[in-house]
């Protein structure tokens, strides 16, 4: 059957079903009742409100024509690349929605960037040793932290940590991305060491919510590489027990985890909504949340069609890479 | 009951009794199913009338304190069992259902409708759940519990729909199934029974660790404003109470711990279950007995 053949199934499939995703999301936002015109002069005191000025809002955005027309006229504009601009971030002109877009991702990676480090610096080394001493009691205490981390509330831990670390011991700062006021800044502001400051709470909230995870991963990948042929060869070969563990187990007991990372890649730019709202930082869960509360469409599709494509872009290249690698499965 | 069957539950129990972890797990679990039921008698006061000073802290009348309004805060805690535990098993046994009619008969019968129903299930879960919960929270009026009960079964089943097609296509072939059909298995209703307890190992674990999943993100969603705010479940509260959070901690650490314990129940029984059914479960049949 061949692998280029597949690929070529799988990106069709992938398009059809991004496609489709979409249809279903744009007819939900724009059936229900609530619009962004409607919530533009909701918002903004200072607009005059006139019959006059919602019918031209309408007109221009297009909301007077019919669904299936605003859909086409959607997809349209995205062929040119055109996301529109936001209704309701930046007030009255409003600001464009790529640009809106980049600054939320660029927060969102920061904040993963260092939540991730973090959380594999732990994990990988928590799984290894939980496997190797599978059943005894380190494996046992492994276990129950995992599935604590599993467990925790996300925004009520991020409320007391907050309370502990920012208010009452004032360690840290309670959110945001940069230090406003000059006089509080402890690294300067803007700098580095002030992002890193900014970021540190919500990384360790994230960190310890989420390592329990992928240790378990690690865990079970490990436990069943350990149990192939090839590892009792490397140790009747005489290899010395670390290097059979973290050279030749480990490197293959890595494939499957960062495949299902891969297709946690939607996760990731949901961005921890939650999280970020608690922080106030401005990431693209907290701008999902935005979005959603003020029914600003163009925003909100721009959103979804990034996210779902995304997803859909890993699931097939996760598919893909393990079609190249075990040829049995192809259509 | 089948030999499998009696040997798993009684794994189970005795894993209950000895292993620390389980055992605490199964007992908050019992706790929560007997406060939700007996709410109402246990409840020392009216959890919606205002009777003392607001903001106290906990005091021999008001053990965990009054809340803003000053209504007893474990009044309120005890009624909001209920609403968490409802939209949880509710929201997960309706997603499986769902899930392991659609998957099995996705399965077994024609290519057609598999590949249908497989790449409706691919668009349900490529769109990221929670964005599609804030959507619709939010253009529609309506907020309560059995709408959130309603899009996470709606949202969850493609997952528990992809392993029962799994392990169905797979027994499909098995021997079992084809004796029986030589046999003249009289109706498909009654090849289900032989092929889907076979199936139900993974789903059972898979929809106990749902049950905690959704508990987690109803309380999330909730805190994000997009719950009943008129109901007193665990997560509302602790929205309304994260306000005075420097006057009252303890009204924004219980809700929150509450929180955790019933979602780490749950998750200690999932895992304890994944265990015991996975590896072993598999492939034993159930004989019926003439």
């Amino acid at each position: 059957m061949g692998l280029k053949r597949y690929i070529i199934i799988r990106v069709f499939q992938g398009i059809l079903t991004a496609f489709l995703a979409l249809v279903v999301i744009f007819f939900i936002i724009h059936i229900v009742p609530g619009d962004p015109v409607k919530m533009y002069f909701a918002n903004a005191p200072f607009a005059k409100y006139d019959a006059e000025r919602e019918a031209m809002w309408r007109a221009k955005l297009g909301l007077d024509k019919p669904i299936y027309i605003q859909f086409l006229m959607w997809l349209d504009r995205l062929f040119h690349g055109d996301f529109g601009t936001s209704m309701a971030i930046g007030g009255y002109g409003g600001l464009e929605v790529t640009t809106i877009i980049r600054q939320a991702l660029l927060n969102t990676l920061k904040l993963w960037a260092i939540s991730f480090a973090m959380i594999l610096a732990v994990a990988i080394p928590t799984g290894v040793i939980s496997a190797v001493h599978q059943y005894s009691k380190k494996d046992y205490m492994v276990r129950t932290g995992t599935i604590i981390s599993w467990s925790i509330p996300w925004f009520w831990y991020g409320i007391i940590m907050i309370y502990i670390f920012a208010e009452t011991l004032g360690w840290f700062p309670a959110g945001g991305v940069i230090t406003l006021d000059p006089q509080s800044a402890r690294f300067g502001q803007g700098t580095f060491g002030d992002t890193l400051w900014h970021l540190a709470l919500p990384a360790i909230v994230i960190g310890t919510s989420s390592f329990g995870f992928l240790t378990r991963l690690v865990r079970s990948s490990m436990l069943d590489v350990l149990r192939q042929e090839y590892i009792t060869t490397a140790r009747a070969k005489g290899l010395a027990e670390r290097i059979v563990i973290y050279k030749h187990a480990l490197r293959n007991a890595l494939l499957p985890v960062v495949t299902v990372i891969g297709l946690q890649v939607g996760a990731i730019l949901s961005g921890h909504a939650i999280t970020e709202s608690v922080f106030g930082y401005p990431g693209m869960g907290w701008l999902m949340i935005e979005a959603a509360s003020s029914r600003d469409y163009p925003l909100l599709m721009a959103l979804c069609t990034m996210i779902t494509s995304v997803i859909i872009l890993s699931i097939i290249v996760t598919d893909i890479l393990y079609a190249y690698l075990d040829p049995r499965i192809r259509y | 009951m089948a030999v499998a069957e009696r040997w798993a539950i009684k794994t189970l129990l005795k894993d209950l009794i000895t292993d620390p972890l389980a055992f605490f797990g199964f007992i908050v679990i019992l706790i929560a199913f007997i406060v939700a039921i007996f709410a109402q008698i246990i409840m020392p006061y009216d959890p919606y009338n205002q009777l003392w000073e607001p903001l106290q802290p906990p005091s021999w009348t008001n053990i965990f304190g009054t809340d803003e309004l000053g209504r007893d805060f474990l009044s309120r805690m005890i009624l909001g069992t209920r609403d968490i535990l409802f939209i949880g098993i509710v929201g997960s046994l309706g997603s499986t259902l769902i899930g392991v009619v659609i998957g099995a008969f996705s399965a077994y019968y024609s290519k057609y409708a598999d590949y249908i129903l497989m790449r409706t299930s691919d668009v349900i879960m490529v769109i990221p759940s929670f964005f599609l919960y804030l959507l619709i929270i939010s253009t529609l009026r309506v907020r309560s519990v059995s709408l959130m009960v309603l899009m996470f079964t709606f949202t969850t089943w493609p997952r528990i729909a992809r392993i029962v097609r799994s392990e169905v296509l797979s027994l499909k072939e098995r021997e079992f199934v084809r004796a029986a059909k030589a046999l003249g298995a009289r109706d498909l209703r009654m090849i289900f029974r032989h092929i889907l307890p076979n199936c139900m190992g993974n789903v059972i674990v898979v929809s106990t660790l749902g049950i905690s999943t959704l508990i987690l993100t109803a309380a999330g969603l909730d805190f994000l404003g997009f719950g009943d705010p008129t109901s007193v479940s665990w997560g509302t509260l602790l929205t309304k109470e994260r306000k005075f959070i420097r006057v009252a901690p303890l009204l924004t650490i219980i809700p929150g711990f509450a929180i955790f314990l019933l979602a780490l129940s749950f998750n200690v029984l999932g895992d304890r279950l994944r265990d015991i059914l996975d590896p072993r479960l598999k492939g034993v049949g159930r004989r019926k007995k003439k």
